[in-house]
């Protein structure tokens, strides 16, 4: 009878399970009798267990000591284990290796594997066999890579490793993380591979690990998530847990977000997806618009409804189009087209004229807006188009703290939208309310149109914002997207309830048929609102109105 | 009732640990409905779990209901760190080394007791009743722990290893060792 380990363990759980007496019934009899068993948690040291020392004869009470500090002793490797190294004997550094496979190598001082863990089902696949304790660091690294070359979760198409070391020694682990990075490169690189290696230095992170934890991956995977979920929350955190490191890369680099603290060598391969060019000429053929024809186009890899895609953003001077494109069958999986609103005051039959204002003048206005030098700054986007009736630029830059995002109207230099994002795991920073939003097309006022004798850019000091009295109130802006304070002033406008006014019930971001929506509940003289607002586009998708409940 | 052999996934363990915490909180204001839900999803691990420690399955019930009696008892001191299931067998562990405690003095399995007698279910499938028997005959106390933990629970290494005071390491490598002792027993018996 040959069983595989997997057939093995399921039988024995088969097994059990069928054995397993009722005991149910005898528990509640005896709780409800108020029976209870001698087990107290000690108080100060939260799950410890102790057990009581008066039952056990005189000659048993060291027996029953030792249980206590056993049970001391199990709470401090459990603490251990998640806090700190300096609990096991010679423990020095923990270095993870992230593929798909997750494989977690505990390093002693002299670089000796301890032991190794597998953090995921394909880890157990590398692992089998292979004995690696009190190996070498470096043979566990070629046996390690070798073993996932061998596997196919190294290849052509999945070239991309993440190396991430735990030291509380940051400048040891940094060496480490260089030694380890270079060793993987050449070892991908003698496998005629041209791997891509991220790699980075951690500290101990209770948030972190109790992700990874929750998702059974490396503290240094839940990191990397940690950083592009951050700055593109329209990302779920469990999905791109599930994700390749190669994908988790392509997904970093395509939405520009910034790699703080993390070493990049090498690039992620594409080749498993159509690419961007391709993605744009499906969608464009699609539309039947040439490329002469365009206004804009900006093309990212997404990844939606457990697929990767490419979602191409185009414009003529009639029309918007958004397109999502399957990054691996080029299938175009959702389109929408939107007219360009032409205002009355159109001085040219090509559509509506874009402002006087240059690139540099409008990167000018949002420096200066974000207190920031030109030298501080780094550009990582800057395109003009038209929104809803208004040319406006929009720049996104970074410098080492905060990630900014602006619109600036191409004819007044106003600021129509601003967000800054705090880099480093910090809280994001909710956007000050724009002292001029967007026209929003479902507001019962019709768009102001852009003032055409306003053809000086308005110098930033300007367009004071005021700071928010509640930060903590609303969620922030994600990249890309309006505010929760502008979702709930369209609200407002189309309700004609004034925003001081309303009793917000609340304001969610959620994604409702893969569009990103707020959900915008509030109370007023007895009556119950319920907006829902695409948060791209500040659009009213939906709209209810009832009696309000008596509370 | 828990399962959670490594073909299922971590999203698994997860929701059972949420809803077990959840329990855990409802049973410390006394409702002993999520007593019954508790007991619903670890029944099969906890009672697992002691058997591979005492091999006696009239032991390892009375382990079994002295556990949820202690954990009802207790619900109140747990403090919710996201791993429930890792004290609930802590109680477990706890309990049966004290039972062998008791009988025999020292901390090693009822002697050398017999693998459990049928007492299932007339329908329960004879080969896995083999692979129990096997798993409670020629493994070694910790070897047996680990495959049963590994097996039932949702519990990675690291934690087996804190539950069973272990060292990482050994946790693995006997682990390793195991399943291949078992596979090559079942191979001759066939």
């Amino acid at each position: 009878m040959a069983l595989s380990k997997h057939e093995l363990q399921e039988s024995l759980a088969r097994a059990v399970a069928a054995q397993t007496p009722d005991v149910l019934p005898n528990v509640l009899r005896r709780v409800g009798a108020g029976d209870t068993v001698g087990v107290e948690a000690a108080p100060a040291q939260p799950n410890t267990l102790t057990f009581p020392l008066d039952a056990a004869p005189p000659q048993k009470r060291r027996r029953a000591l030792r249980w206590v500090v056993s049970a001391a002793a199990v709470l401090v490797l459990l603490l251990g284990l998640y806090s700190g190294f300096s609990y096991v004997n010679g423990l020095d550094a923990i270095v993870s290796f992230d593929v798909n496979p997750s494989i977690e190598l505990q390093v002693t001082r002299a670089e000796k594997v301890l032991a190794a863990t597998a953090l995921n089902a394909e880890a157990d696949d590398i692992l089998d066999g292979m004995n690696l304790e009190n190996v070498d660091l470096d043979v566990a690294v070629n046996a390690l890579i070798g073993s996932m070359l061998k596997h196919g979760y190294i290849s052509a198409n999945k070239n991309t490793i993440l190396i991430s070391v735990e030291n509380n020694n940051a400048q040891k682990g940094a060496a480490l993380q260089e030694r380890l990075a270079n060793e993987v490169g050449s070892i991908l690189n003698s496998n005629a591979v041209d791997g891509a290696v991220l790699s980075q230095t951690l500290a101990d992170d209770d948030r972190l690990r109790q992700l990874a934890g929750q998702y059974g991956i490396s503290l240094g995977k839940a990191a990397l998530v940690d950083l592009l979920v951050s700055q593109n929350p329209q990302l779920d955190f469990a999905a791109m847990a599930a994700l390749s490191i190669n994908d988790i890369s392509l997904l970093l680099s395509s939405k520009q977000t910034a790699l703080e603290g993390v070493a990049y060598s090498g690039q992620a391969s594409s080749t498993a997806y159509i690419g961007e060019e391709k993605a744009e000429a499906v969608a464009l053929a699609y539309a039947g618009v040439v490329r002469s024809n365009l206004v804009s186009i900006q093309t990212e890899l997404d990844y939606e409804d457990g697929r990767m895609v490419y979602e191409v953003e185009f414009a003529t001077t009639a029309a918007e189009y958004e397109y999502e494109i399957d990054a691996q069958t080029a299938a175009v999986l959702k389109q929408e087209t939107e007219p360009v609103e032409h205002p009355a005051q159109t001085n040219d039959n090509s559509g509506v004229a874009a402002g006087p204002l240059t690139e540099d003048e409008a990167k000018a206005i949002a420096l200066q807006h974000a207190g920031l030098q030109q030298a501080d700054a780094r550009f990582v986007k800057a395109v003009r188009y038209q929104k809803q009736g208004v040319w406006l630029y929009e720049l996104i830059f970074m410098d080492s703290h905060s990630k900014y995002r602006y619109l600036v109207d191409t004819n007044t230099g106003n600021i129509l939208d601003h967000y800054i994002y705090q880099l480093g795991g910090g809280a994001s920073q909710p956007a000050e309310p724009p002292a001029s939003t967007l026209p929003q097309p479902a507001s019962d006022n019709p768009p102001a149109p852009a003032s055409s004798s306003s053809t000086a850019p308005a110098s930033a000091s300007s367009t004071p914002a005021p700071a928010p009295e509640n930060p903590a109130a609303t969620p922030p802006a994600a990249t890309g997207t309006i505010s929760a304070e502008q979702a709930q002033a369209i609200a407002a406008g189309h309700s004609s309830v004034p925003a001081g006014e309303m009793r917000v019930l609340e304001i969610k971001l959620e994604k409702e048929d893969g569009v990103l929506v707020y959900d915008v509940e509030f109370t007023y003289g007895g009556t119950e609102y319920d907006y829902e607002i695409d948060a791209a586009t500040g659009a009213i998708l939906d709209w209810d109105m009832d009696e309000a409940d008596d509370d | 009732m828990l399962m959670m052999s490594t073909s299922q996934n971590h999203a698994q363990t997860q929701q059972t640990d949420a809803l077990c915490e959840h329990c855990l909180a409802q049973m410390a204001q006394g409702d002993m409905a999520a007593l019954e839900k508790l007991y619903a999803c670890t029944n099969a691990a906890v009672y697992g779990f002691a058997l591979s420690i005492l091999r006696q399955p009239q032991s390892a019930e009375d382990v079994m209901q002295d556990t949820y009696v202690a954990v009802y008892s207790n619900a109140a001191s747990y403090r919710p760190m996201g791993k429930p299931m890792a004290w609930i067998l802590t109680i477990v562990r706890n309990l049966a080394r004290m039972r062998l405690r008791k009988k025999s003095g020292t901390d090693t399995p009822l002697e050398d007791s017999p693998a459990p007698p049928p007492t299932a279910g007339f329908e329960q499938n004879t080969l896995d009743r083999l692979v129990l028997q096997a798993a409670l005959g020629i493994l070694g106390d910790d070897e047996r722990q680990i495959v049963m933990l590994h097996s039932l629970t949702g519990l990675k290494h690291r934690e087996i290893a804190a539950l069973l005071e272990l060292p990482l390491g050994t946790v693995l490598s006997k682990y390793r060792r195991a399943l291949p002792k078992l596979q090559n027993y079942l191979k001759e018996e066939a």
